[in-house]
């Protein structure tokens, strides 16, 4: 045994030396555990953030044609591009319906199985198979219900509601609400499994106490389980946020490609097509700025909206 | 405290002892030669009257790399590509071919990022449109002038594809490959039933689309939101504007101050809104107007060569191929079509460009007639060279068809040649949106004349 730890066992003193070093030597071990990760997040996030916001100030045609420096022109055309504009129109909409018919449906679901009703094992698989097949062939199995002889217009024709029917993806008024619906479809079961994961460390003698006092299971979500899970009422709706915003570009590109004319064109899906087919990679980062901004403000306002305050 | 550090040491010697050999094995050592250099000739070992024969030399493995999307399932072009292929392979068996499949929309992204880091193919299979006008330009193909004169292929091709895919300083961009036509396909049987006959002059299309409707069929289906409806749109606005003007519009724009467009356009509105595309066409794609058109549920489409193959053996003999009808006053003397040979060329990229033995080899094996009418008699192609004899048994009777009527029918242009390819997508936008309901021939032409400002 060494005389340093004859020292501590027996109450001596640490010298400030010790203190001192031991901080050092927790410092340094620190930085050397979480230095990969940083170097990764830095090479991978950060950087190419950077020359995001780089490259928008850029005329560049295609990765072969050379760049120009144009300050902020791209900012200029895309605050006066009528497609722009028709992009953040169909995005609001997007989220404006998509956010509100997911979270609070997926709340209820995800509450649901955390009562543990019978068969919710299976019940968990059944909503969280969305999430696991993958985006193309959600799309397809979409294609097969919204096609003019899909099954939706069919279970139409069979109610004799001939008059609804249409090409669901190709007219003007249902091509956007289609498109909403599948991330709705998908969103509801994915979103409902993690709220059930969150849900579970609700301790079921708070429930038990407030049916005691006479509260029934819609007093016991909403008063009981939704302010304990509010932090990830907020982290999930900050995800389905930025999925509408970036990632739902994906079923617009395999079902419409922002079709018919500008009518399911979203900011994700114009990011896309102004970089890879026309080629503008300049003023594609300058919509990425754009979509940037957003996200980190619409991020902000969630977790301003959806923290627990403490009295 | 000694403990915790020498248990330390010891778990880093540890590692280190698995890593490092096997660092050195995978960046020291260097394979050791099994063979002396194939073309170093092995020296005699006894002088000898009669000396044994020398061995032949093994050639390198060469593997060229090919990119094209005739590989994809549904194309026509997919099997007689493969099997031209393999029986190079079999003739060459010291080159290897690695076939990359993408769609003809990825395959510039695919092609530039690769040439950025050195990994482009060897040989692309590629239109001349849009991105590909370009890369003779950025050099990231060849030009392939010499090699086809110096390989004897030069002559061997119809003038018109030589020209097609020369450049405007003289440079042949690739190969030419796949010739095709486009022309107006007419459902008979549904003119019938309709008790219409088929249009030889726009007027006498609408009123035979009035008569389709009520029979209960769509009139003229395309494709109005992707690239089908976009080449429509020029194609039937083409009707009206005589080919020399059409060239000049597409490369330098002027759409507002033409008359011939503004009628054009109004003729197009006209269509569009007297019932000649069915309900919804502003959102339907290629792919649909097949299946309506093969399903038999609609009368006209605009279909090119490359669906010959797909159309079902019960309907082929309803379907008459001819031009698209004439406005009054249309410049034109006969109806129009689309034919050509810019579907498809071979182009030699800089990297291909470093294996030429190997690439010529496989240029010439690819070219030679019995080849080609492969693509003729399995996928309807037009040949783009001047003989290629080929099995009339095998023809396809759309093909055959459409080589009885090709003096029945007149050419122009399209703009895949012509448009600048900055504006390129944008200009095709615009045809889509044509379509849209509501959609003033004003607002259309304004909206020509905006995409061509981003020239300036």
């Amino acid at each position: 045994m060494s005389l340093r730890v004859f020292r501590d066992l027996f109450g001596g003193a640490k010298s400030a030396n010790y203190h001192r070093r031991k901080r050092a030597r927790d410092r340094r071990t620190f930085l050397a555990l979480s230095a990969p990760g940083l170097i990764w997040y830095m090479l991978l996030m950060v950087w190419p953030l950077v020359y995001m916001f780089y490259i928008s100030l850029l005329r560049w045609d295609g990765m072969l044609k050379p760049k120009t420096f144009i300050g902020l022109a791209n900012f200029t055309r895309m605050f006066a591009d009528p497609h722009f504009e028709h992009a953040v129109v169909n995005t609001g909409i997007h989220l404006l319906i998509g956010i509100p018919a997911v979270m609070p449906v997926a709340f209820i679901l995800g509450f649901f199985l955390s009562r543990r009703p019978a068969g919710y094992r299976l019940l968990r698989v059944v909503f969280f198979i969305p999430a696991m097949a993958s985006v193309a062939a959600l799309a397809l199995m979409f294609v097969g219900i919204y096609l003019p002889d899909g099954i939706l217009n069919t279970i139409l024709r069979g109610m004799g509601l001939d008059e609804l029917t249409r090409a669901w993806l190709a007219n003007t008024k249902t091509a956007l609400p289609a498109i909403i619906a599948i991330d709705v479809w998908s969103g509801i079961g994915f979103y409902g499994v993690l709220f059930f994961a969150a849900l579970s460390n609700v301790s079921d003698e708070l429930y038990e106490a407030a049916m005691l006092d006479g509260a029934g299971l819609w007093t016991s979500m909403w008063r009981i389980a939704f302010p304990l899970s509010l932090d990830f009422f907020g982290l999930f709706t900050m995800l389905h946020f930025l999925w509408i915003l970036l990632g739902a570009a994906q079923n617009v590109l395999l079902l419409t490609k922002g079709g018919p004319g500008d009518h399911t064109l979203t900011l994700g899906y114009y990011l896309y097509d102004q970089a890879f087919l026309s080629r503008r990679l300049g003023y594609s980062q300058a919509l990425g700025v754009f979509v940037f901004v957003i996200g980190v403000l619409g991020m902000l306002i969630i977790r301003r909206l959806t923290t627990r305050k403490y009295e | 405290m000694r403990k915790g550090r020498l248990l330390n040491t010891v778990v880093l010697l540890v590692i280190l002892a698995m890593v490092v050999p096997t660092l050195l094995a995978a960046c020291g050592a260097k394979p050791t030669p099994t063979a002396p250099s194939p073309y170093v000739a092995k020296p005699s070992p006894t002088p000898e009257p009669t000396k044994p024969p020398e061995p032949t030399p093994t050639p390198v493995t060469v593997v060229l790399k090919i990119m094209d999307n005739w590989g994809l399932q549904a194309d026509a072009k997919g099997p007689p590509l493969h099997s031209i292929f393999e029986d190079f392979m079999a003739a060459y068996p010291y080159i290897k071919i690695e076939e990359e499949v993408f769609t003809d929309v990825e395959i510039p992204t695919k092609v530039e990022t690769a040439f950025l880091a050195k990994e482009e193919p060897d040989l692309i299979f590629q239109n001349l449109y849009g991105p590909s006008l370009d890369w003779i330009k950025d050099g990231l193909t060849v030009d392939v002038t010499a090699l086809a004169k110096t390989w004897g292929l030069y002559d061997t091709f119809k003038p018109d594809a030589l020209l097609q895919w020369t450049d405007d300083q003289g440079r042949l961009q690739g190969f030419p490959l796949e010739g095709f036509t486009w022309p107006m396909w007419y459902n008979s049987a549904i003119f019938k039933a309709a008790g219409a006959e088929i249009p030889k002059t726009v007027d006498e299309l609408i009123a035979a689309s009035q008569k389709i409707k009520a029979a209960g069929f769509e009139p003229i289906v395309t494709g109005g939101s992707d690239w089908q409806g976009q080449w429509d749109f020029y194609y039937f606005l083409a009707a009206q504007i005589p080919n020399d003007e059409l060239k000049t519009l597409f490369k330098q724009g002027g759409w507002g101050q033409s008359p011939n467009v503004a009628n054009a356009v109004k003729m197009f509105v006209q269509m569009r809104d007297g019932g000649a595309f069915p309900k919804d066409v502003e959102g339907m794609q290629f792919d649909t107007m097949n299946q309506k058109f093969f399903e038999g549920k609609a009368a006209m489409m605009h279909g090119g060569s490359w669906s010959f193959s797909e159309v079902p053996e019960a309907l082929r003999k309803d379907i008459v191929l001819g031009g698209f009808p004439l406005p009054a006053g249309s410049p034109h003397q006969k109806p129009i079509w689309v034919a050509g040979y810019i579907g498809k060329a071979i182009w030699i990229t800089r990297n291909g460009s470093e294996k030429l033995d190997a690439v010529e080899k496989f240029v010439k094996f690819f070219f030679q007639s019995k080849m080609i009418a492969r693509f003729v008699e399995q996928a309807g192609m037009t040949s783009p060279l001047k003989d290629t004899p080929v099995d009339e048994t095998k023809l396809n009777e759309l093909f055959v068809q459409s080589i009885k009527i090709s003096n029945t029918v007149e050419n122009v242009e399209v703009p895949d040649l012509y448009v600048p390819t900055k504006i390129f997508e944008d200009f095709l936008k615009v045809a889509n949106e044509a379509f849209l309901p509501g959609v003033t021939a004003e607002k259309i032409i304004s909206s020509l004349d905006t995409v061509y400002k981003g020239l300036q």
